[in-house]
């Protein structure tokens, strides 16, 4: 369960933002909907802790991030939240399956080989498991994206941007992924998008002015 | 899947860049470590053969010189001292032991020296085979030289004339190789030992062809009888040099100047003469190479750090993606830093056993020129430290692309994509 009351950030003093207020059970989908220019990425980045934000506060589960300290936080993140970003990156040097057991190092939980194996077998990319990185295609990418991002088992399962640049049927299938996922780890699902054609998959919604 | 993985998998995956920093790091070290041997093995190696010699007397000339031919074989003598004079100074009360030397032929570039039972056991040398020499023209060969030779027991071989020339051979008076010495890393090794009668013998048949003196040998037998005579009969008799030990620590305030002033002859202190070598000569050489091979490691380092910090660039986003997958600052420092370390350590590692290649090739090398052994594996201490400060660069080299890495702004690099 996530819930943010009374958020904003600023990068400048100039440029303040002010969020919507977001309250997302385990296992409900939420989508966060916005135009450019809106803050969309910067409130995902907040609710991931990767900014600290000026004033409100973020719970996830019982645990109000503002109480983290620096390196506890980047522990709780890693065990906590899955992040999905609108390009998938990952760690070059590594294949597919150390890219997923990275995440499990970095947040100092067992690693699972068979877990990422039968994610992988899932998600429809286990040939891949041993290839490098960056030699993926990037429907493939997004799916391991998709498979790192879930590997910890995480309460909440944040996605920025994940359809933007795809056609409809891929939409559809990355939206059922991400559902699917987040259900079966009992996560709170929020994308954030611009992406009007969510609107009809995901109904609770937040738009953010 | 751990953090050593990590940095070994990120240098792997650009094998040029890396390829270059160990180049040029391997390069510096082993330049650094083959003088730290070289210097180390000249040490060992002068220092080892100067035991128990205090003092060396020759004909005038370069002290360095006489010091070089008389105690390590590998420069020429200064000439000759009459024979008289040397016995003479052996008789000194303060001279407990003075081994005479003479040398004139050489077997294939060996040095055939002639001397008495002394010089083996001054040298601690052991006969593995037969016995020493006691008649003219019986020999013993030095450990390496049989070896090297290919001479074995009872086999006879013609000296030439001089030390190093093989053009004038004594076809006369075969020599007979009538023991051989053990290995034991000294100067003998590489000698064909003989008595010093040997060397007279076969230049007296030179002079009695040209000009016959047949009373020569019969009067040398009686010399000590016919005083008037001693002059006279021993003439020609010469040797090259005497290693003499003091009897008490007065020699050595005593004798060398007596020597040099009223005799025809040279007093040289070996320590005093190694020790200019060792810690005046030699060390502006290897300051030089030191010099150039710490430019390189400077260069190294630099490249390992630009090397480092271009990839660093390059790989923001993999950074910033680690943290959201949990990982501290601290980890991501290591993570750089760890490839600073791993770049010098292999970088020190090749190094090292570059430097014992180039031993090795230097030992072949210098055998044949100056009959000296270099080899062996050893680690030495100074090696422990040039690695150590080698792991220093690589950390030095790393430590500010690492603090970048540290001080990585997360949401920012992200947001950049």
């Amino acid at each position: 369960m996530l819930v943010s009351r009374n958020l904003t950030f600023s990068y400048t003093p100039s440029v303040a933002f002010q969020f919507p207020d977001i309250h997302c059970e385990a296992g409900q989908s939420l989508l966060v909907l916005g135009n450019s220019g809106k803050g969309k990425t910067t409130l995902l980045h907040l609710l991931a802790g990767l900014l600290r934000p000026n004033t409100g506060s973020i719970h996830i589960g019982e645990v109000d991030l503002a109480n983290l300290g620096e390196k506890e936080l980047d522990r709780f993140r890693g065990r906590n939240i899955g992040i999905v970003f609108q390009q998938s990156h990952f760690v070059d040097a590594l294949n597919v399956m150390d890219n997923l057991l990275l995440g499990q190092y970095l947040a100092g939980v067992p690693q699972n080989k068979s877990r990422a194996q039968s994610l992988l077998a899932h998600l429809g990319v286990e040939e891949r498991t041993h290839h490098k990185a960056w030699k993926l295609s990037v429907g493939e990418a997004q799916r391991v994206a998709i498979a790192r991002a879930v590997m910890n088992q995480p309460k909440v399962l944040l996605a920025d941007e994940p359809t933007s640049a795809l056609d409809d049927q891929s939409t559809e299938k990355v939206i059922d992924l991400l559902e699917e996922q987040a259900r079966q780890a009992n996560a709170s699902l929020i994308i954030v998008t611009h992406d009007q054609r969510l609107k009809d998959r995901i109904f609770d919604q937040v738009i953010m002015q | 899947m751990n953090l050593f993985r990590i940095s070994w998998s990120n240098l792997i995956a650009r094998p040029l860049s890396v390829m270059m920093s160990l180049l040029l790091l391997a390069l510096g070290v082993s330049i650094i470590s083959l003088l730290l041997l070289v210097n180390e093995r000249l040490e060992q190696n002068f220092n080892q053969n100067i035991k128990g010699i205090d003092m060396v007397v020759g004909a005038k000339g370069s002290p360095l010189q006489l010091i070089l031919a008389s105690v390590y074989h590998i420069d020429n003598p200064t000439g000759n001292i009459p024979l008289h004079e040397a016995e003479q100074l052996a008789q000194h009360p303060l001279v407990e032991k003075a081994i005479p030397m003479a040398y004139g032929d050489n077997y294939q570039g060996y040095r055939i020296l002639g001397t008495d039972s002394q010089y083996v056991a001054h040298y601690e040398g052991n006969l593995i085979e037969g016995r020493l020499w006691n008649a003219k023209f019986e020999v013993v060969l030095g450990a390496a030289v049989a070896k090297r030779l290919g001479l074995d027991m009872g086999q006879t071989f013609l000296g030439a004339h001089g030390l190093t020339d093989a053009k004038n051979v004594h076809d006369e008076h075969p020599y007979t190789v009538v023991g051989i010495l053990q290995a034991n890393g000294s100067v003998i090794d590489q000698l064909i030992l003989t008595g010093v009668e040997s060397v007279w013998g076969i230049h007296e048949e030179h002079e009695e062809k040209s000009s016959p003196t047949p009373t020569e040998e019969t009067h040398e037998e009686e010399d000590h009888d016919h005083e008037e005579h001693a002059d006279e009969s021993e003439e020609g008799k010469e040797i090259t040099a005497l290693l003499i030990k003091f009897r008490t620590p007065m020699g050595m305030v005593m004798l060398p100047r007596m020597i040099n002033e009223e005799t025809s002859m040279q007093a040289a202190l070996p320590a005093i003469e190694i020790n200019k070598l060792l810690y005046k000569l030699l060390p502006i050489a290897i300051n030089t190479g030191q010099g150039i091979a710490i430019a390189i490691m400077i260069i190294s380092a630099i490249s390992v750090f630009i090397s480092l910090y271009n990839n660093l660039k390059d790989r923001k986003y993999e950074l910033a993606l680690m943290r959201t997958m949990g990982a501290s600052r601290w980890q991501l420092f290591f993570i750089v830093v760890m490839e600073g370390l791993l770049l010098a350590l292999i970088g020190a590692i090749l190094g090292l056993l570059a430097s014992r290649l180039g031993l090795l090739l230097l030992n072949n090398m210098v055998i044949d020129a100056y009959h000296y052994d270099f080899s062996g594996w050893v680690l030495l201490t100074s090696e422990w430290w040039l690695a150590l400060a080698t792991m220093g660069i690589g950390f030095l080299a790393a430590a500010f692309p690492g603090i970048q890495a540290f001080g990585l702004n997360i949401s920012e690099t992200l947001a950049e994509g």
